[in-house]
C-alpha cells in the first residue's frame, strides 16, 4: 500500500483534502473560514465602509439601455413611453417608469457599463461572480455574495438566525446561480424559488403546536443519530447542525414577519416576483435578522423578439414591475431607521445595484422578429444607497446607445462588472485586493483580478459613485 | 502574440507561486467513527424479537379494533396542506397495503448477528482484504440483510425496497441470495432508470442550445444502450464518431445530442467557436472516458504552472491538447438558435492554431498533427480521423480504469484515486513511483488494474462491472465500525462510508415511504409520442420533464443537477432540513388523507405496536428498535390519527432515511 504520511505535514493535507472535497464541509465543519492576504497594500484605497447590507437587483436577459436608463427616442419608440429629461441629462421614458421619478434624486445611475460576453451563461456567470468564466475552476470560484458573508462572518451575532447570503428566484438555465465554489457551504445562498407569493419557511399559523411537538418527538425518536454518541457516523451528528439551523429560523419569532407581505405592500411592490422578492428584502433587512447579501433576480428580458408587442410580457412590462418594486423598496428603506445608527436610514446602510448582464442591440428592432440581440459595448444601471451620491449621471452614449461617447470617470474606459464587484466589496468594506492561496485548485483565488477573459485591466471601485 | 496576450502570459506566471503543495491521498478526511457500542444497542432489540412476536400474535387476536385512543380533537390543516391532500386523496388507495403490511411485519426475522469471518469472494476482495491484513487494519462486519437490502436497492435502482421486497429477502433461506438480488435488480427497469438519468446528469443533457427532441432522443438512445448492455467501449465510439443531418427528428443522430451540449457558442449566439468547440468535446470526454482533466493544460502549457498539481501534465503543452483536439478539426458543430436543431458534419478545414478564443487565451502557435496524446499515436489522414479517436481512446487501459474507478466512487463513495476526473498519469505505476513528495494516486494500485482488466475482459459491460463491485464483500461491510475508527483506515475500504440520497432517491422514497407515489403527466418533448405518467422521477429524460413545482422545490433544495453548471450537490443545507420538516410536499404526504400510508394505518385494526413495526419498515426497510417501538407506540395510544401522523413524519425526517449507510 502506498499511504504514507512521509514528507507531507497532516494539518495541511486535511485542509487540502477537504477542500478537494469540497461541499461537504457543513455547519460547525472545521473549515469555516479561509485565511486571506492582502495583494497590492495600498494607503490610499481603503474600503470604503459606507454599507452594511447589499442588494443586487440581476436583471437576467440583459436590458435594453436605450429603451429604460439611457432612453432614446427613435422611430423605433412606442408611443406611451413619454421619454422626459430628468435633470443631469438623464432621459427615462416617465410613460412606463412611472414611479422612478420619486426615488431618481437618491439614485446614481450609470450609463457607461460595457460586458465582456454576449452570452447569457458566460455573463451571467460574469456578473454574479465578478470573473470570467474559466472552466478550469468554475468550480471552484465563489459567487460575490459568498465572498461578501465569508468576510463578514466574524460579525454575526448568536441572535442572527437567517442567513448571511439570501438569493431570490434564479434560474435554473444558462450559468444557473453560483454557490459558494471553494469556501464552506455555510456562505453558500440560501435559494428562495417563487413567484408571486412568498416562500414558506415559518410553519403555517395553523401548524405551530403541531410542528413543536413533531420536533420534540424527532428529538426523541432520533436520539442515537442526533446526539454526539460513540459509533454514529459523523455525516449523521452533522446534518442535524442543519436541522437545528432549520429549527432556529422556523422559531425566530421575527420570521413569520419577514415571509409575509400585507395587501398594502403588495399594490405597492406589485404583483410581479421582482415586487415579492424586493418587499422580502426589506422585511429582512428591517428585521436584522443575520441577512447581509441578497442577490433579487428578475427574469425574462431576453426579448430577441416582440420587445413591444401589447399583450405580452414585453421590455415594457418588465420595466413596470422594476419601476414598482424598485421605487417602493428605495422609497421603504429611506423611511426605516438604520439597523446600527439609527440617526441614519437603513437606505444609507445598504447598497443597491441594479443590472443586467449586457445591453440590447441600439437602433431599430430588427424587422423580422422585432426584437433586441445581446449586446455588450453599452448599457446601463442604476446604484443606490449605502454611501452613493444622490442624483448621480455616470457616462454618456451617442444618440442611438450604441457607442459609450463619454466614460464618466477617471479611468476613462468602460466600466465592467469587475469594477462594480471592487465597488461592491468597497462600500461594505472588504479590501477588494485580497486573495486566498488555499484553493482546491492549487491556484489563488483574487477577488478581483486584474485581467478578465480577454483583457488586462486594473479594474477599480467607481469613486464617482459615491458621496 | 499582441500585447493583450503577454499580458495574460505575466499575470499566469505572477500565478504560479500560488499553486500549492502536492495533492495527495484524499481519503484522509473521510467521515470519523469515533466508537463502538450506539449501533450495538440500536440493535439490541432484536434480543426481544421472540417477546415482540408474541405480543404480536397476542394483540391481533385479542385487542383487533379496541383501540386505546383518547378523543382530542385533530387540529385542522392550514388550507394549503388540504388543498395539496386534494392531490393525494386522488392518488391511487392500495386497500391491500393494510392487510399485506401486518402479513409481512409478522413474518419478519431478527437481523442475524453476522459473521466476522468474511469470505473473499472475488478480486476486490483479495486486493482489499489483503492489504488489511498485511497492515493489521481492522475492518467493520458484513451488513446484516436489511441494510445490505436497502442499501443495494438505493446504489443499483435508486429506490427504496418495498416492504414485500424486504420480507422476501430477509426470510429466504438461500445462502446466495444477495447474490441473486444483486443479478434480479440489475435486469430490472428500475437500474436503466437510474444509470439513464445519472448519464443524463453526467452528459448535461437538457434542451438548451441541442433542443427537446434531440434531448429526448438522446436520452431514448442512453436507456436502449444500457438496457441491451452495449459493451461501453461501443457506446462511447457512438457517443464519438455521431453525426447529424439537421432535421428536427435526428433519431437517427440520437447519440449526437452528446457533442452537441458541449458546443462553444462565439461573440453570439449565432457564431461558432470551432476550436473551443473540439477543446471542450476532447476536454469533457478525456474528463468522463479516461478520468483526466486537461482543463489546465488547454490555456497554457504545464511546465512552470502544474508541478504542485499534477506531474504527468506538467510535462504536457498545449499544443499537445491542440493535437488531440485535432481529431475533431474536420467535425462541425454547429447550433441553429431557436429552432430546437443542429448539424454535426466532417466538412470543417481542420484545427487552426491560430484561432481565436471566446473560453481560453487566444490560439497562437504553430499547426498540429492529430496525435493521441496518451500514447503520442498519430492518425492515418486518409480515414475518418473521429474513429481513429475513438478507437485509440477505448482501447488505451486508462480507459477500462477510470470507467472502474468513476462507477467504483458511485458504490464505495469515494474512488480508488480521486478526484475520478483527476487521474494523473505518472503517478499510476508502483514499478515506477513519482518523485518525492509525491506518492502513487491510487490507494490501491493492484486493485484498480485488476479492476479494470475485469471491466475491458467482460467486453466492457457496465453490468458486469457494476456485479463484481457489488458483489465483493468488501461492498457489503457494515458502516458501523466495532471499534475507535481512525482516518487512515479510510484507504483500505475497511468499512462502508455513508452517504446522502440524491434528491431523486430523496423523492422517490418518501413517495414509497408515506405509498403517495406520484402520476406525473410527461412533458413531452417529442411530437407524436403517446401520453404516458410517470412514477419515480428518474423516468424522465430531464428535469424539465415534469412540471409539479412541489416535488420541483424538493429536488433543487436536495442539489439536483441543472444539467448547465450546476452538477448533482451532495451536500447538506438548512432549506433541506426545512423542506422535509415544513414543505407541502413532506407535510401533505403525512396526513392521514386518501391514499396516504397514515390513512391506510388509521383505518386499519392494527395495534400501535403493529402500526410502529409496519410504519418503520415501510420507510426504512427494517424493523424499529425496542425504544423506536416504545416511543411511536406511546405516542400512537396517545391519539391515534396524531401519533400516526407525526410517526410518519418524523420516519421521513429521520437520518437514517436521508442517508443511504
Amino acid at each position: 500500500m502506498t499511504h504514507s504520511s512521509k514528507n507531507r505535514s497532516p494539518f495541511y493535507l486535511q485542509r487540502r483534502e477537504l477542500l478537494r472535497l469540497g461541499g461537504l464541509s457543513v455547519v460547525g465543519g472545521s473549515l469555516p473560514w479561509m485565511a486571506t492576504t492582502r495583494v497590492r497594500a495600498s494607503e490610499d484605497r481603503l474600503p470604503r465602509s459606507t454599507a452594511r447590507h447589499v442588494i443586487f437587483i440581476n436583471l437576467e436577459g440583459g436590458m435594453s439601455q436605450l429603451d429604460s436608463l439611457d432612453a432614446k427616442q427613435g422611430p423605433w419608440t412606442p408611443d406611451y413611453f413619454d421619454i422626459q429629461a430628468c435633470g443631469n441629462g438623464l432621459k427615462i421614458p416617465v410613460g412606463v417608469f412611472s414611479n422612478l421619478g420619486k426615488v431618481l434624486d437618491k439614485v446614481s445611475v450609470v450609463r457607461s457599463m460595457a460586458a465582456w460576453d454576449a452570452v447569457h451563461g458566460r455573463a451571467q456567470y460574469y456578473i454574479q461572480t465578478g470573473h470570467p468564466l474559466n472552466p478550469a475552476l468554475s468550480k471552484e470560484v465563489p459567487a460575490i455574495g459568498a465572498v461578501v458573508c465569508h468576510e463578514l462572518a466574524h460579525e454575526r451575532r448568536t441572535t442572527d438566525s437567517l442567513p448571511a447570503y439570501i438569493s431570490m428566484n434564479m434560474s435554473g438555465n444558462q450559468a444557473g446561480l453560483i454557490n459558494n465554489g471553494f469556501l464552506s457551504a455555510e456562505y453558500g445562498p440560501l435559494n428562495l424559488s417563487f413567484d408571486k407569493g412568498a416562500p414558506d419557511l415559518a410553519p403555517r399559523k395553523d401548524m405551530a403546536e403541531t410542528m413543536q411537538r413533531r420536533w420534540g418527538r424527532l428529538q426523541t425518536l432520533d436520539q442515537q443519530l442526533r446526539q454526539n454518541q460513540p459509533g454514529i457516523d459523523r455525516s449523521f451528528l452533522d446534518y442535524h447542525q442543519y436541522y437545528r439551523g432549520a429549527w432556529n429560523i422556523m422559531n425566530d419569532p421575527r420570521v413569520p414577519d419577514i415571509f409575509s407581505i400585507n395587501e398594502e405592500d403588495k399594490t405597492r411592490y406589485g404583483q410581479s416576483s421582482i415586487g415579492t422578492s424586493l418587499a422580502l428584502a426589506r422585511n429582512m433587512l428591517r428585521a436584522d435578522a443575520g441577512t447581509r447579501f441578497i442577490l433579487a433576480s428578475h427574469g425574462g428580458w431576453d426579448h430577441h423578439s416582440d420587445i413591444y408587442k401589447p399583450g405580452s410580457r414585453n421590455h415594457p412590462v418588465l420595466m413596470g414591475e422594476l419601476d414598482k418594486a424598485f421605487t417602493s423598496l428605495v422609497l421603504d428603506l429611506e423611511a426605516l431607521p438604520g439597523s446600527r445608527d439609527r440617526s441614519k436610514s437603513l437606505l444609507d446602510e445598504t447598497l443597491i445595484v441594479c443590472m443586467g448582464e449586457f445591453g440590447r442591440t441600439p437602433g431599430d428592432i430588427s424587422a423580422t422578429r422585432a426584437g433586441r440581440e445581446h449586446y455588450i459595448n453599452a448599457h446601463s444601471g442604476m446604484f443606490v444607497g449605502g454611501g452613493i451620491a444622490r442624483g448621480g449621471v455616470i457616462g454618456q452614449t451617442d444618440a442611438v446607445g450604441g457607442t459609450i461617447t463619454d466614460f464618466g470617470w477617471s479611468p476613462a474606459r468602460p466600466i465592467y462588472m469587475e469594477d462594480v464587484a471592487c465597488t461592491i466589496y468597497s462600500a461594505i468594506g472588504i479590501d477588494w485586493t485580497k486573495k486566498v492561496e488555499e484553493t482546491p485548485s492549487g491556484r489563488a483565488f483574487h477577488f478581483v483580478e486584474s485581467a478578465s477573459g480577454t483583457d488586462y485591466v486594473d479594474f477599480q471601485p467607481i469613486d464617482e459613485l459615491f458621496a | 502574440m499582441n500585447a493583450v496576450q503577454i499580458g495574460k502570459g505575466l499575470l499566469l506566471m505572477s500565478r504560479q507561486r500560488s499553486h500549492g503543495s502536492p495533492e495527495t491521498n484524499p481519503l484522509i478526511r473521510l467521515l470519523c467513527l469515533e466508537r463502538k457500542g450506539a449501533w450495538e444497542r440500536v440493535r439490541s432489540w432484536s434480543r426481544n424479537v421472540a417477546i415482540n412476536l408474541i405480543l404480536f400474535f397476542f394483540s391481533l387476536s385479542v385487542f383487533g379494533q379496541e383501540n386505546a385512543t383518547t378523543k382530542k380533537p385533530i387540529p385542522k390543516l392550514p388550507q394549503d396542506i388540504e388543498h395539496a391532500s386534494d392531490k393525494i386523496s386522488r392518488a391511487r388507495p392500495d386497500s391491500e397495503i393494510s392487510e399485506r403490511t401486518s402479513a409481512v411485519v409478522a413474518k419478519l426475522p431478527k437481523p442475524e448477528r453476522s459473521n466476522p469471518e468474511i469470505v473473499r469472494r472475488n478480486l476486490i476482495d483479495e486486493h482489499l482484504f489483503a492489504a488489511m491484513h498485511e497492515n493489521r487494519i481492522p475492518h467493520a462486519a458484513l451488513s446484516d440483510d436489511y441494510t445490505f437490502l436497502r442499501r443495494i436497492h438505493l446504489d443499483l435502482t435508486g429506490r427504496i425496497p418495498t416492504p414485500d421486497q424486504v420480507a422476501t429477502f430477509v426470510g429466504d433461506p438461500d445462502t446466495s441470495k444477495r447474490d441473486k438480488e444483486i443479478d434480479r435488480l440489475i435486469a430490472s427497469d428500475a437500474w436503466v432508470d437510474k444509470w439513464a438519468y445519472w448519464y443524463g446528469d453526467l452528459f448535461r443533457n437538457c434542451a438548451n442550445r441541442i433542443g427537446n427532441p434531440a434531448t429526448e432522443n438522446l436520452d431514448k438512445w442512453i436507456r436502449q444502450s444500457l438496457s441491451e448492455d452495449k459493451p461501453y467501449d461501443q457506446m462511447v465510439t457512438e457517443l464519438l464518431t455521431a453525426t447529424a443531418s439537421g432535421s428536427v427528428w435526428m433519431p437517427d443522430a440520437a447519440p449526437a445530442g452528446y457533442l452537441a451540449r458541449l458546443h462553444i457558442p462565439g461573440d453570439t449566439m449565432y457564431s461558432d467557436r470551432h476550436e473551443d468547440t473540439a477543446d471542450e468535446i476532447v476536454v469533457q470526454s478525456s474528463k468522463f472516458f479516461l478520468g483526466i482533466n486537461f482543463q489546465c493544460i488547454s490555456c497554457h502549457g504545464g511546465t512552470g504552472f502544474l508541478e504542485k498539481v499534477d506531474v504527468g501534465l506538467s510535462k504536457k503543452k498545449r499544443e499537445d491538447l491542440w493535437a488531440m483536439a485535432a481529431f475533431f478539426g474536420k467535425t462541425r458543430v454547429r447550433i441553429v438558435p431557436f429552432q430546437d436543431r443542429f448539424t454535426i458534419s466532417e466538412d470543417g478545414t481542420g484545427y487552426k492554431c491560430n484561432s481565436a478564443s471566446s473560453v481560453r487565451l487566444h490560439r497562437d502557435g504553430e499547426a498540429v498533427q492529430p496525435t493521441f496524446m496518451l500514447t503520442g499515436e498519430t492518425a492515418d489522414s486518409s480515414r475518418p480521423l473521429r474513429k481513429q479517436f475513438a478507437k485509440m481512446l477505448t482501447s488505451h487501459p486508462q480507459f477500462a480504469k477510470a470507467t472502474a474507478n468513476l462507477f467504483w466512487k458511485e458504490f464505495f463513495g469515494i474512488g480508488i484515486v480521486e478526484p475520478v476526473d483527476g487521474f494523473d498519469l505518472a503517478r499510476q505505476d508502483p514499478a515506477n513511483p513519482p518523485p518525492l513528495p509525491w506518492t502513487i494516486q491510487p490507494t490501491n494500485p493492484q486493485l484498480l488494474e485488476g479492476l479494470g482488466k475485469h471491466f475491458a475482459d467482460n467486453q466492457f459491460r457496465l453490468k458486469s462491472l457494476m456485479k463484481v463491485i457489488t458483489q465483493s464483500s468488501a461492498y457489503q461491510l457494515s458502516s458501523h465500525f466495532g471499534e475507535e475508527w481512525k482516518a487512515s483506515y479510510a484507504p483500505y475500504f475497511s468499512r462502508h462510508f455513508v452517504r446522502m440520497l440524491s434528491s431523486e432517491e430523496i423523492h422517490d422514497a418518501i413517495a414509497e415511504a408515506t405509498a403517495v407515489y406520484p402520476e406525473y403527466p410527461r412533458k413531452h418533448m417529442l411530437y407524436g409520442t403517446p401520453k404516458s405518467t410517470m412514477r419515480y422521477w428518474t423516468q424522465a429524460a430531464t428535469p424539465e420533464n415534469i412540471s409539479d413545482s412541489d416535488a420541483k422545490q424538493l429536488l433543487r433544495t436536495f442539489g439536483q443537477a441543472n444539467r448547465e453548471w450546476a452538477n448533482p450537490a451532495k451536500s447538506g443545507s438548512i432549506l433541506q432540513a426545512m423542506m422535509m420538516m415544513n414543505s407541502k410536499f413532506v407535510i401533505s404526504r403525512v396526513s392521514a388523507v386518501g391514499g396516504s400510508f397514515s390513512k391506510t394505518m388509521l383505518d386499519s385494526s392494527l395495534t400501535g405496536d403493529q402500526i410502529a413495526e409496519a410504519m418503520v419498515l415501510r420507510s426504512l426497510s427494517r424493523r424499529p428498535t425496542e425504544q423506536e417501538r416504545e416511543v411511536a407506540r406511546s405516542w400512537i395510544d396517545e391519539n391515534r390519527q396524531i401519533g400516526i401522523e407525526d410517526l410518519q413524519w418524523s420516519l421521513l425526517n429521520k437520518l437514517d432515511f436521508l442517508f443511504n449507510y
